[in-house]
């Protein structure tokens, strides 16, 4: 943008000045001293500042006859944005004394603005093509020197460069959707890269030792250039068969059947009939779901839920019948007598597996005190190496008695 | 009746299945006329030719028009029948309107496994899908069959009496006999 701005303004060739033009046309664009303008309504008031300066003639006007030249707006806005202006010099005393009340308008500000909007509303690709046209012919006028040729020659790299990232970037990674609205305006420029090609190739023929520049700007045109195919195929990949690149993309269909009211709905569909979906039964598939609701009797199992109603639960039912199988179990161990050793029960057992579920059942029925039995274990050991039983634990399986029935 | 209006009617059926019209209205060409119980009304529906029936989808293994839990509401269907068909020997248009709690009774036998509401709830939905496609036709609280089980043939009639016999009675104690509902 900066070397768009300098074209006209080639007189302004010391920093200093480029710095103070810089300022005044960027000072529409300021809300305060370090903010750029985001609310389309001060840009507005800028406009009517600069209007009301344009028709005010030579002597300028003072902050009170620009307020009043404002209208409706504001005056705290316009007073604000005066300020502002002012502040960045693009409004000035006419005289430079301490009670001068008249200012002036400089002209940058509003150059400015209206090249912005012309901007915004084609992209800038306009502006490119003049400045490929103007570029080409000051490099036929014989009065070019090399130093602006270069300088040219670069400005165009940079645009060219600047103009391919963003499409290579949404080619690449952005989505189809921003791709489509902001890329389009960028497509289909054959004749922007063939304009720089006629530049670049005059260029090269009347500066050979410009070589490194034109270098610069020839990979920045293939860069666009790969760029714009690398969209463009996208854009086709995503269109389908059909390449009708102009077709809605399935996000606006379904966003649009999100939002509209039930009338705009129902217009899509004026004066189409549809056949009814209704479904239609047939006696054998009536048959089916009858014999399947009438065989499945359990039906589903309920999940478990905690029981908090009287009846003993299911579970409880379970215990007891352990407990009666152990009783059982307890009363043929003993046999009828009151007291046994565990060696004696391992050794009618017999084998390793026999005496294991014997002791397994031992120890449950001694876990559980409410039966009426005890098992006690004591510090001697039996061996006998050549046994199956090559240690047992001196342990006794008896009957309690009533004395000593838990509490 | 003349062409237009034969075209409309068929339209009419087309998009919005069997359609009612005054008693005194003329039948459009092609048309079965089924008249309401009370005479006031009429209903009209195609007669289509068995290759032309939505059986014809089947046999071309076509997916037919999905239905939400379509195995729930055949169940409230074949309920409904036992209900509103109390004597199978006869036709089943137009029935007997019967009360949705004895409908609710039958449908606890097909469904078993549901609690009290849920059941109620596919009750309710059910009744409303095949009120919307005129399988039956609903008041308050009362059910009654919809003029399309005319379409089933004789051969499905006797299938059906069957399946009648299959599904349990609604009320056992009072009325063993056929089902018979006041």
């Amino acid at each position: 943008m900066t070397e768009i701005a300098e074209l006209p303004f080639e007189e302004h060739a010391a920093d200093s000045a480029v710095l103070a033009l810089y300022r005044q046309v960027f000072a529409v664009l300021a809300r305060d001293a370090n903010q750029m303008v985001d609310d389309p309504a001060l840009v507005r008031v800028d406009e009517l500042i600069l209007n009301a300066f344009a028709s005010a003639g030579p002597a300028g006007l003072t902050v009170e006859q620009v307020i009043a030249a404002c209208g409706d707006t504001s005056p705290v806005a316009v007073r604000r944005r005066f300020e502002v202006l002012r502040s960045y010099r693009a409004v000035t005393k006419v005289n430079e004394r301490p009670n001068e009340m008249f200012y002036q308008a400089a002209f940058a500000p509003y150059v400015m603005l209206l090249f912005l909007r012309r901007l915004a509303q084609t992209g800038g690709l306009g502006e490119l093509h003049q400045m490929l046209s103007i570029a080409r012919l000051s490099i036929e006028d014989a009065d070019t020197t090399l130093e602006q040729a270069q300088a040219q020659l670069q400005d165009l790299a940079n645009v060219f460069r600047l103009l391919a990232n963003p499409i290579m970037q949404m080619a690449k990674s952005g989505t189809v959707e921003s791709l489509r609205s902001s890329a389009q305006p960028m497509l289909g420029n054959s004749e922007l890269i063939d304009k720089a090609t006629v530049f670049h190739n005059l260029a090269t023929e009347k500066w050979p030792q410009l070589l490194p520049e034109c270098t610069q700007l020839r990979m920045a045109l293939a860069a666009y250039r790969d760029a714009v195919n690398a969209a463009a195929r996208r854009l086709i990949d995503r269109a389908g068969r059909t390449r009708a690149l102009g077709l809605l993309p399935a996000e606006k269909w379904r966003s649009f059947a999100r939002d509209a009211t039930g009338d705009e709905l129902a217009a899509a569909l004026d004066g189409l009939l549809f056949d009814a979906p209704n479904p239609h039964f047939t006696v054998d598939d009536l048959l089916d779901a009858v014999e399947e609701g009438l065989r499945t009797d359990t039906g589903r199992t309920p999940p478990p839920r905690p029981r908090i109603d009287d009846e003993p639960g299911p579970e409880q039912v379970g215990a007891d019948m352990e407990a009666e199988l152990l009783a059982t179990r307890a009363e043929e161990l003993l046999a009828g007598r009151d007291e046994v050793t565990v060696a004696e029960l391992l050794d009618t057992a017999g084998d390793w597996a026999a005496g294991r579920r014997v002791l397994s059942d031992l120890t449950a029925i001694g876990l559980r005190p409410e039966l009426p039995y005890l098992l006690t274990w004591g510090d001697g050991l039996r061996i006998n190496v050549v046994g199956d039983l090559t240690w047992v634990t001196d342990g006794w399986f008896r009957r309690r008695t009533p004395a000593e029935a838990p509490a | 009746m003349n062409e237009h209006d034969t075209a409309l009617w068929w339209a009419k059926i087309r998009s919005g299945g069997p359609q009612q019209a005054p008693a005194g209205s003329p039948s459009p060409a092609g048309m079965r006329r089924l008249v309401e119980p009370d005479a006031q009304s009429v209903w009209f529906l195609p007669n289509l030719p068995p290759s032309a029936a939505p059986e014809v989808l089947a046999e071309y293994r076509q997916e037919p028009a999905t239905l939400q839990d379509s195995a729930g509401t055949l169940r409230v269907f074949a309920a409904c029948l036992r209900c509103c068909w109390p004597d199978p020997g006869t036709d089943l248009w137009p029935g007997q309107p019967a009360d949705l709690t004895d409908v609710d009774q039958v449908l606890q036998q097909l469904t078993p496994g549901r609690d009290r509401a849920s059941r109620r709830k596919l009750l309710s939905a059910s009744l409303r899908r095949l009120e919307a496609s005129r399988w039956v036709l609903q008041t308050a609280d009362r059910v009654r069959l919809g003029p399309r089980v005319t379409g089933w043939g004789s051969l499905e009639l006797s299938t059906l009496r069957e399946l009648w016999r299959m599904i349990p009675d609604p009320q056992p104690k009072s009325d063993p006999g056929g089902g018979e509902v006041p």
